[in-house]
C-alpha cells in the first residue's frame, strides 16, 4: 500500500469504521472511489469540519520558519523551504486581523537568501503586536537576525546557532569590488543583530570570525545556553515558556492557554 | 546571495525528478500537496499561521484530498 494512503488510514478517527466506507460516506482516507453524485458543496463541508475545532482564529499565531529561506531564486524542490511570499502576507494579515494578539515564531532553519531573511526579521521587528521567537534545532546563518526580531527570544537547550561570515562561491569577477560588496552584506546583518539584541558589535565579530573551531570554515557554534551567555538570545526555554511570556505581553491570562477568541 | 551553513553546491544540486506539487486553497486554508496514488492529492504541507488548523485531521500532512479536488484547478 502506498505510505500516504497509509498514513491517511492511520489519521482516520477512532469512532469511524475501518472497512470501506458506504457510497455516501466522506472519508478523509482516499482508499475509496468518489461518491458519485455526491455534492461538492457537501463534501467540501465535510472538508476541514467534521471532527475539528470549530473554526475561529486562535489569538496567538504561529510562523514556523524551516529549512533554507527561499527569497529571490526559487530553489530545487528537494530543499525544504520557508517562501518569501508566503510568510510575508501571513505576517500583513496577522498585523491586520485584530483578533490575532501575538506571535511565536518558531525557527529550525538552515539559513538562506540573505535579503529574504533580513525582510523576515525586518517584518517582524515592526510588527506592533507582541513576538516572542524559539530556535528549536537551529537557528543557523540568517536565522539568527530573525530569531533576535521578535521582542524576547528563547532558545532550546540542545538547539543551536552558527555565526559565521557571508561566503561566495563560484567564479569571482573584481576581487576588490566583490570583497567590499561582501562586506557591505556581513555589515547589514551584523547591524540588525546588535540592534535588536544585548550582544556587543565586538563580541559578534570576534565570534563570527573565530578561526579554530568549525572544522572547514571560520565561525563559532552557539549551543543553548551559550547564545544567552554571549547575550544573542534572552533565554534557555521551551514551548511553555515561550507562550506564557508572549501571554503575560498580551495581558492574557494563563487560564487561555490554548484558548481561541471569539470566532 | 545565500547565507546558510549547507554548501550551495547541495543546495543547488537538482534531486530526481520529483512530483510537482501544487498550491491549493481549502475553506480559505493554503495547502501544498503532492500527487499520490491514482493521481489524488495527499496534504504535504500546510500554510497556516493558525494553530487551531493543525488540529484539523483532514489536514495533516498525507491526508488525501477528495477527487473532485485533485481534477483540475480548484473551485
Amino acid at each position: 500500500m502506498p505510505k500516504g494512503q497509509a498514513m491517511g488510514e492511520d489519521q482516520r478517527p477512532k469512532d469511524q469504521p475501518a472497512e470501506p466506507a458506504s457510497p455516501g460516506q466522506v472519508t478523509a482516507s482516499g482508499t475509496e472511489p468518489p461518491p458519485s453524485g455526491r455534492d461538492a458543496s457537501a463534501l467540501l463541508a465535510s472538508l476541514g469540519q467534521a471532527t475539528g475545532p470549530a473554526r475561529g482564529t486562535s489569538p496567538i499565531h504561529v510562523l514556523t520558519i524551516i529549512g533554507q529561506i527561499e527569497g529571490h531564486l526559487v530553489l530545487p524542490a528537494k530543499n525544504k523551504t520557508t517562501k518569501y511570499e508566503h510568510v510575508i502576507p501571513q505576517l500583513v494579515a496577522i498585523e491586520q486581523n485584530p483578533a490575532v494578539k501575538g506571535v511565536l515564531i518558531i525557527l529550525n532553519t538552515v539559513g538562506g537568501d540573505i535579503e529574504a531573511g533580513l525582510a523576515l526579521a525586518e517584518m517582524i521587528r515592526t510588527l506592533s503586536k507582541p513576538t516572542v521567537s524559539l530556535v528549536l534545532g537551529g537557528g543557523h546563518s540568517i536565522g539568527a537576525p530573525i530569531a533576535v526580531a521578535a521582542d524576547y527570544s528563547l532558545i532550546a537547550s540542545t538547539a543551536s546557532i552558527t555565526l559565521h561570515p557571508i561566503r561566495l562561491n563560484g567564479m569571482v569577477i573584481g576581487v576588490p569590488q566583490t570583497y567590499e560588496y561582501l562586506d557591505k552584506m556581513q555589515d547589514r546583518v551584523i547591524r540588525f543583530i546588535v540592534e535588536n539584541s544585548r550582544i556587543p558589535e565586538g563580541k559578534l565579530r570576534e565570534l563570527m570570525f573565530r578561526t579554530g573551531e568549525l572544522v572547514r570554515d571560520v565561525g563559532t557554534v552557539l549551543v543553548g545556553r551559550e547564545a544567552v551567555e554571549v547575550n544573542l538570545i534572552d533565554e534557555v526555554g521551551g514551548v511553555a515558556r515561550a507562550l506564557e511570556i508572549l501571554r503575560e505581553r498580551i495581558g492574557l491570562g494563563p487560564e487561555l492557554t490554548n484558548g481561541q477568541a471569539e470566532g | 546571495m545565500f547565507y546558510t551553513i549547507y554548501p550551495l553546491e547541495l543546495v543547488w544540486e537538482e534531486a530526481a525528478a520529483d512530483a510537482p506539487r501544487v498550491e491549493l486553497q481549502v475553506e480559505g486554508r493554503s495547502l501544498v500537496a503532492v500527487p499520490g496514488a491514482g493521481g489524488q492529492l495527499m496534504v504535504e504541507r500546510l500554510l497556516s499561521t493558525d494553530p487551531n488548523d493543525y488540529l484539523d485531521p483532514h489536514l495533516q500532512p498525507g491526508a488525501a484530498l477528495p477527487y473532485w479536488l485533485s481534477s483540475g484547478p480548484g473551485p
